[in-house]
């Protein structure tokens, strides 16, 4: 997992921070389509989802 | 912004590796913006990518909330950046689903409405306003899955 904020202050989501779990190459913002530039790489953590569901 | 093939080509023009391997390649990663109501849900992405191949976009995203929405709010998604419907009528692109943690899963019918929103079976309105009407809360997934015509 990974966090992710965009600093364009011309953005929607300015400043709104992200976390991202998986892959994490190439995050673009969804308000302004900058490329991110990602922090604190962490593993991503499980998922508790609710309910479970049979593969 | 990618490397999503949005051709452009012109005739006579030399095909490079990097043009055609554009075509289909991995999807690309971005933040959707989750709201209800008003209210931007806090949260992680679980998964938000996109790809495009020329004037046809694929979404999919599911977002987990980790703090609380509004009651009985719009629950609602934004699109990639710059890549909304061409058009922006009422009609199906895709799935639409809501796991109101512990309770239940709802699905519905992703609309073309910038940003997408959800109808389900018997709804008076979108998702998250009507059935279900329902706050978002710790650990709530939203999930869509589209596929569109962009200009």
């Amino acid at each position: 997992m990974i966090s992710a904020k965009c600093t364009a202050s011309d953005c929607p989501q300015h400043d709104v921070e992200y976390h991202i779990m998986g892959d994490h190459q190439n995050v673009w913002c969804g308000g302004c389509g900058v490329a991110l530039q990602p922090y604190d790489l962490r593993p991503d953590p499980e998922l508790s989802i609710g309910f479970p569901i049979e593969p | 912004m990618a490397t999503q093939y949005t051709a452009g080509l012109s005739t006579g023009q030399v095909l490079t590796a990097a043009t055609m391997n554009s075509i289909g390649a991995a999807w690309e990663t971005y933040t959707p913006t989750v709201k209800a109501g008003a209210t931007t849900l806090t949260g992680t992405v679980l998964y938000a990518r996109w790809a495009r191949i020329q004037k046809t976009v694929w979404v999919q995203v599911a977002f987990q909330s980790t703090g609380a929405g509004a009651a009985n709010g719009i629950i609602t998604v934004s699109y990639p950046s710059g890549l909304a419907p061409i058009n922006t009528d009422v009609r199906t692109i895709g799935t639409f689903h809501i796991l109101d943690s512990g309770t239940a899963w709802y699905i519905g019918s992703a609309s073309a409405t910038n940003p997408i929103q959800g109808l389900a079976y018997g709804g008076g309105n979108y998702m998250g306003a009507a059935t279900p009407a329902m706050t978002i809360a710790n650990n709530d997934v939203i999930s869509v899955a589209v596929c569109y015509e962009v200009a």
